[in-house]
């Protein structure tokens, strides 16, 4: 119950003693990397508790929920917080060991901080409204940091980025009220109880279609998607790989937790939709990838395709399916956000990530081309790497449901997406000529692998020993798809003004 | 010793030990390979082992759980077959490791990586020919692919060699695909993954969707083995150093594909379309195999069509094989691997020697290297199909078992005769044209200029494979028993294998000796003519075809995207409106039924209250928002757009919320001033708006038209959901308990600061990272890539403050009366309209009156703090309440109130909530001043941020916009 509170309080506690401190000082960043620390192992906890009892609850300020406010984590959430609490980690570790003591600059650390908030809020929420607070939490920080260290024309790319994130928290609120109005309460467990009792409603399946375009829109769905793979490029590169990793994956999380756990189960046809879109999506994501020609390019627009991938697994809509959804956003944050990272470094290598100068990094950097390989090839889902598992359980649940075009596309997509690894290859790592390795500031390039090879191991590692990972995944479909389970824990976590 | 010790020493070991070897190889280059050559020979024994241990049955499943929720498991099928190919790929490794030591010399660098590369090779095969369950044998079969991408770009500074990796990668791992989901099918069809349970469960054909999942899993066998269409990517692979075509690209990883099409053999045989598929694919890279074989002039080019021709000859093989089980396979299996395996290592040790990989260029070696010459030629031999040789015993059974398939297939009985027959009599043409167009004849100049020699020891491994092809062509009984020894039931027929070195005069004989006449006859042509007609036609150059499609696949794909709209940003807004709006009307339910609908909103019209005033106050709130999205000029159009929210606050004081139309109005009100602030940064022209050209007319109708049903979208949803709300909205229960439970008469106060407190907290932390985010965008980048950024002209606002001593006084007076106000806004908020936020807002309009008396830079003198730190230690107040009661193990922003009683006010109830509204006034203070001294300052011409400050909110690489100024500076 606590470890829930800690998530939220460690990552502001964090920033605003960064933000008193001030300045990129030592104290700051020792706070900066102990915060990450301090959540992911509060997020471990919560991870082997709720394996255990399934979900837990903290009411907010003491008052049952819906009056108040519930944080409810079940393995879900929890598996959610442990990557997250990797991610930012590994991104807070390679910005620190990008520059010196008092050359960053002195916001992206607290700013990062609170991005962490939002998000780990988000996963945390049990209520409508509250999870738009987190949104706007974490989307305020991601605006921030989108401009702070962006100059010259690059910016103008943030315009989008904000105007589209901004329609769809207004969207958002709207929909919190058209909810409100309809079901009376804003808490989760309320919400899926009242929607149980008027089966057959249109305004149940029209709050449905409308937040699944609030949260598709923050997924990167077509075609919501448009904000994404433009802006992602502009960001420094540990940002960048926070934000690939982390954003649109709260987006994916809220579709599962909307639709497993608070809308009723009979919304077939929205599921079939979702699944579509989420076909049309990672094709067209992937092709979008190999139009581009520089590895930050081709990293951003692939999210999209990947991103797709869960949703598809989503709109299958079988306890497997979500099982394999869970299982490939821990494999995909993890790959994706360590993919930023080699970029960043191979990119400080060779002066540019620009495919048309990089080249001789095999020769030069092998380690992080071992990083890369394994990262690449994860992501275009070739076992034994993490990313198969999830594909392969897509795939079977989906030849099992006689879905063969959608089973078909995500095949493709996969060998779409090992051609766009490829072209990254072959270009900075084995092509020999023109491009220039620098060797300044070795000592940091090696502590960035550092960074890399540890994220790799992780991916690695759940690829190996998938196993253990899947049935944290199959426990967290199975928890996320009772309907009652989150209502009884509420009502068993009590709180002031329980009895009504 | 047990088998899963045979497992854990011919699979595992070697994986494990590729990195060890990769990384000791960086330290002893050429000679890495002697650290590396224990492991296939350890693989060999072990697996040597086994087969003795099979006593000829089918050997049991052993290995461990992997993955078992989605029944991956790591199982091993120890039985003939497999032991077969585990002997091969073992075996041949080991020899392929000794070649290599010389083939790779100093010349070359990264042995370390080479050999590993190699290990992960061999490990990989090994899984795959002995994985019991489908999706290990995929895990392995992938790698192996990976392992061969690695291995032909191991000269990658060769642009031959990144593509021929590029393209075997792309067609064996996409063909892989298919392969996974015939995989996934056999799965679903059977219930199990397990080769051994498959096997024991009979044949397959009758099943409903067999043969989807047959010719998917037939796909991923084709494009391993090379077999057309996938012909053309094998002879791009042999930019791989020769040990690795040796080994790879014609002993082992292309017979993956053979392997898979014999284990499957038993469950599909009986599938009507298995010989068809299989018989018609296979005889036609026979075919076109030999004939490009034929076609080429270099060396390595002529070996990998040939090879290809005969992968689908074996492959074949398999096809026409009678339901009961076939004969021969082993022996024209390891036929192929002797004969092929040795001509490529003579390949290779020729161009290590001369560094001349065209036959044309060659001639003369006899009198080099007589040995190479001999392993040549029963290489060469046993290719053509010479008696003595294992060559000749394959040939007269295929000859003779091919001979009766008219009878048995029809069509495809014919095809498979005219390919057999054509591909034996061209086979001999181009192995004749090998040996003597190398060996014999005068020694070209190239040759004579360029010979290096030979170290004796890379000829031994060709020549034991050549010693093989002939002691069991020889004595053909030892390799009878060893293939009766490794049978497999339902692959193999039951009867024994009978194999002699003389079958009599038979017409197998007799056409044999016709083909090889005609060969001669066609090799002495293609010699008369001096084979000027060896050039592949540009039609069947399918590799450059394959090449050019993926080069021009990037621009395809940047069509796409481009007509995705994902590169005109101007579109993207209108796209997710209109795709949102379409989503609703097709999600709905009631879409259909339209007299339900309008009942519905008439409903929903109905709920609401109509009065006069309403109605005027919605129509002024509407008329300002379309105001702003019709007018051009920037300040009218914020008029337009105040109005509509000055306006909202009647709105809410109509339905009795003081509170937000307090915070409404206040709101409004420092937001137009932090507005107008930034439109006075901007030149004239720009506020005069954008010019919206001709060409946009269609563009400003799309966007009105995505508006208007966005907005008539929201409208009709709206009114539905509002025609019957939830009978029991949780609302009245606040209104109801904020006296007994929080203590405080002001409901919307005890939600936001604690029912809600949460939200709250989430909320200033947007505030407090609003106005940081608003600080870096005030900051440009310094240096070179610091272009652009917003270059503010000098622009005439008033800088200094007024004179006017009575303004001043009066200001001064008026700033601490708004500020006493705002206290006691704070300290009674909790029971009647105020609160945090309300007293907040006050204060800060207090400021900007005093700043309109003192000027900026006299107000920053006088107040001396940053108004930016006031909002983070507010946020550190509102967090204490949030965080204390979570040290006392209680839930976090749990509320503690305490009654003091005070003379002489009375008694008081204060408690957390108050401390976190503290928080919430700070924080709204110290934002809503902190960008009013930033925008002011920085407009009226001062330095926005002071030293100190500049290092708390930009980076060293930063500098204040306002520095970049032409002329600027402080002072007015």
């Amino acid at each position: 119950m606590t470890a829930i509170g800690l998530m939220l309080v460690i990552p502001l506690a964090a920033a605003v003693a960064m933000l008193v401190l001030g300045g990129d000082s030592r104290a700051s960043r020792a706070v900066a990397l102990l915060s990450p620390v301090a959540q992911l192992c509060a997020a471990v906890c919560l991870l082997a508790r709720t394996m255990g009892s399934g979900w837990v609850v903290l009411p907010a300020g003491g008052w049952a929920a819906p009056h108040g406010i519930a944080l409810a984590v079940d393995p879900l959430a929890a598996l959610m917080l442990v990557v997250a609490g990797v991610t930012v980690l590994a991104g807070t570790a390679y910005s620190l060991a990008e520059t010196g003591v008092g050359m960053g600059h002195p916001l992206r650390l607290p700013l990062m901080q609170f991005l962490s908030a939002g998000i780990n809020l988000s996963f945390c929420t049990a209520d409508l409204f509250n999870l738009f607070v987190a949104f706007e939490v974490l989307l305020i920080a991601s605006y921030g940091l989108l401009t702070l260290e962006t100059g010259g024309r690059a910016a103008r790319h943030a315009f989008p980025y904000v105007a589209l994130n901004a329609f769809g928290s207004v969207l958002f609120f709207c929909v919190a009220g058209l909810a409100y109005a309809r079901f009376g309460s804003l808490g989760f467990a309320d919400i899926a109880r009242r929607a149980g009792e008027m089966p057959g409603d249109p305004g149940v399946a029209v709050i449905a279609v409308l937040l699944a375009c609030v949260f598709g829109l923050k997924a990167g769905l077509f075609p919501l998607y448009y904000w994404l793979p433009r802006s992602y490029p502009i960001l420094p590169v540990p940002l960048a790989a926070v934000f690939a990793g982390l954003l649109t994956k709260v987006g994916v999380y809220a579709l599962i937790r909307l639709f497993a756990t608070v809308m009723p189960h009979d919304l077939a046809g929205i599921h079939a939709a979702i699944a579509w879109v989420s076909g049309l999506t990672m094709l067209l994501g992937v092709i979008g990838a190999i139009s581009r020609n520089f590895v930050r390019g081709i990293l951003s627009f692939h999210i999209l395709s990947q991103v797709a991938f869960m949703t598809l697994a989503l709109g299958f809509f079988t306890p497997l399916s979500i099982a394999a959804a869970i299982f490939y956003i821990a494999h995909h944050i993890v790959v994706k956000s360590s993919l930023f990272l080699v970029g960043g470094v191979a990119a400080r290598l060779n002066g540019s990530d620009d495919l048309k100068v990089m080249g001789n990094l095999w020769v030069a950097a092998p380690w992080l081309g071992v990083i890369f390989l394994a990262q690449a090839l994860s992501l275009a889902g070739l076992p034994p790497l993490s990313g198969f598992w999830g594909k392969y359980a897509i795939a079977v649940v989906g030849i099992g449901k006689g879905e063969y075009l959608l089973v078909g596309a995500s095949l493709l997509a996969g060998a779409l997406t090992l051609f766009s690894m490829l072209k990254i290859w072959l270009a900075a790592f084995w092509r020999m000529e023109g491009a220039v390795v620098t060797g300044a500031g070795e000592g940091r390039t090696r502590a960035l692998t550092w960074v890399c090879a540890a994220m790799m191991s992780l991916s690695v590692g759940i690829g190996l020993f998938a196993e253990p990972v899947m049935r944290v995944a199959q426990r967290a479909a199975d928890v996320a798809l009772d309907p009652g389970g989150l209502a009884v824990a509420i009502d068993a976590a009590g709180g002031k003004g329980a009895a009504r | 010793m047990s088998l899963e010790l045979v497992i854990l020493l011919s699979v595992f070991l070697p994986l494990v030990a590729a990195g060890p070897v990769a990384w000791m190889g960086r330290g002893l280059g050429a000679r890495a390979a002697w650290v590396a050559l224990p492991f296939p020979v350890i693989a060999f024994l072990a697996l040597a082992w086994a087969a003795a241990a099979l006593g000829g049955g089918a050997g049991p499943a052993v290995g461990w759980p992997w993955v078992p929720t989605l029944g991956v498991e790591l199982k091993f099928l120890v039985d003939g077959l497999s032991v077969f190919f585990g002997l091969i790929v073992s075996g041949v490794g080991a020899l392929v490791v000794i070649y290599s030591a010389f083939y790779l010399d100093g010349h070359y660098a990264h042995h370390g990586r080479f050999y590993a590369y190699l290990l992960l090779f061999m490990a990989s095969m090994l899984g795959a020919v002995l994985a019991d369950n489908l999706l290990a044998l995929f895990v392995f079969w992938e790698m192996t692919g990976i392992a061969s991408f690695l291995l032909i770009g191991f000269l990658h500074g060769e642009e031959g060699s990144r593509r021929g990796a590029r393209m075997a990668l792309l067609v064996t791992a996409g063909t892989g695909l298919a392969m996974l989901a015939g995989i996934i099918l056999i799965g679903q069809i059977a219930g199990t993954a397990s080769l051994r349970e498959l096997l024991a469960g009979g044949g397959l054909a009758g099943r409903p969707m067999a043969g989807a999942a047959m010719a998917l899993l037939l796909l991923g066998a084709f494009g391993k083995s090379a077999q057309f269409p996938f012909h053309f990517w094998l002879p791009n692979a042999m930019a791989a150093p020769t040990p690795v075509s040796a080994y790879l690209h014609s002993a082992t990883m292309v017979k993956l594909g053979v392997y898979l099409v014999a284990r499957v053999f038993p469950l599909f045989n009986e599938h009507a379309a298995w010989s068809v598929l299989v018989g018609t694919v296979a005889f036609a890279t026979l075919i076109v195999g030999s004939v490009l074989a034929l076609l080429s002039n270099e060396l390595k080019a002529i070996l990998a069509f040939s090879t290809v021709s005969q992968l689908g000859l074996l492959i074949g093989y398999y096809g026409l094989g009678p339901s009961g089980g076939v004969s021969y396979d082993y022996l024209h299996i390891l036929n192929h691997v002797c004969y092929k395996g040795a001509l490529f290592m003579v390949a290779g040790a020729i161009y290590h020697a001369t560094h001349l990989k065209d036959v044309r260029e060659l001639g003369g070696l006899w009198r080099r290297s007589r040995w190479l010459g001999v392993v040549t030629a029963v290489a060469c031999a046993a290719m053509l199909g010479m008696p003595g040789t294992t060559g000749f015993l394959s040939k007269e059974l295929m000859f003779k078992e091919i001979f009766v398939s008219p009878r048995a297939h029809g069509p495809l009985g014919i095809l498979a005769v005219v390919a057999v027959v054509g591909s034996t009599l061209i086979k001999v043409a181009f192995s004749i044209r090998i040996f003597q167009g190398v060996f014999l004849g005068r020694e070209s100049e190239a040759v004579a200029r360029g010979w290096r020699g030979l170290p004796w020891m890379m000829l031994l491994p060709p020549t034991i494979l050549a010693a093989g092809l002939v002691v069991l062509g020889v004595a053909p009984e030892l390799l009878a028993a060893a293939m009766h020894w490794l049978n497999v039931p339902g692959l193999h027929a039951p009867d024994a294998p009978v194999l002699h070195l003389w079958h009599g005069v038979t017409a197998e004989l007799l056409a044999s000796i016709a083909v090889v006449a005609s060969g001669l006859a066609l090799w002495w042509w293609g010699r008369v003519t001096g084979w000027r007609w060896a050039r592949i036609p540009a039609a069947f150059r399918w590799d450059e075809g394959f090449d050019a499609a993926v080069d021009r696949f990037g621009g395809w794909c940047g069509r796409v995207t481009r007509l995705s709209g994902a590169e005109s940003p101007r579109l993207w807004l209108g796209v997710v409106i209109g795709a949102v709006v379409l989503a609703v009307c097709l999600g709905a339910p009631w879409a259909g039924e339209a007299e339900g609908l309008v009942r519905r909103i008439a409903a929903g019209a109905a709920a609401q209250d109509w009065d006069a005033l309403r109605v005027g106050v919605a129509a002024i709130v509407a008329l300002g928002a379309i105001g702003a999205a019709v007018l051009r000029s920037w300040p009218a159009q914020l008029i337009s757009l105040s109005t509509s929210g000055f306006i909202s606050t009647l709105y809410f004081a109509l339905y009795h919320a003081p509170d937000l139309a307090l915070t409404q109005i206040l709101v409004e009100t420092v937001t137009l001033v932090l507005v107008l602030y930034l439109l006075a940064r901007f030149p004239r022209s720009a506020q005069e708006g954008e010019d919206g050209g001709a060409g946009r007319a269609f563009g400003r109708w799309w966007r009105l038209g995505v508006a208007a049903a966005f907005g008539t979208m929201m409208a009709v949803v709206g009114l539905v959901m509002t025609s019957a709300p939830h009978a029991d909205p949780v609302g009245p229960w606040y209104v109801a308990h904020t006296v007994p439970l929080a203590e405080g008469a002001n409901a919307v106060n005890t939600i936001l600061v604690d029912f809600r407190a949460l939200d709250t907290l989430g909320e200033i932390s947007v505030l407090v990272v609003a106005m940081l985010g608003c600080l870096g965008l005030l900051m440009r980048r310094r240096g070179p890539g610091g272009d652009g950024g917003v270059v503010v002209e000098a622009v005439g606002v008033q800088a200094g403050g007024p004179e006017s001593m009575i303004l001043v006084m009066v200001a001064r007076l008026v700033f601490f009366v708004l500020n006493a106000f705002a206290i006691y806004l704070l300290w009674r908020g909790h029971n009647a309209p105020g609160g945090g936020f309300i007293a907040g807002l006050v204060s800060a309009i207090s400021l900007v009156m005093l700043s309109l008396a003192l000027g900026w830079e006299e107000l920053h003198r006088v107040l001396r703090f940053d108004p930016g730190r006031l909002a983070v230690w507010g946020l550190a107040v509102a967090a204490l309440p949030a965080a204390a009661p979570m040290v006392l193990g209680r839930p976090m922003l749990e509320q503690y109130m305490w009654s003091l009683a005070i003379w002489p006010i009375g008694k008081l109830h204060v408690g957390t909530p108050l401390v976190f509204d503290v928080g919430v006034f700070l924080v709204v203070v110290g934002i809503a001043s902190k960008m009013l001294f930033v925008l002011g300052k920085s407009t009226c011409g001062f330095r926005a941020l002071v030293g100190e400050e500049e290092a708390r909110y930009a980076s060293p690489a930063d500098e204040p916009i306002e520095r970049a100024r032409p002329g600027g500076g402080g002072g007015a």
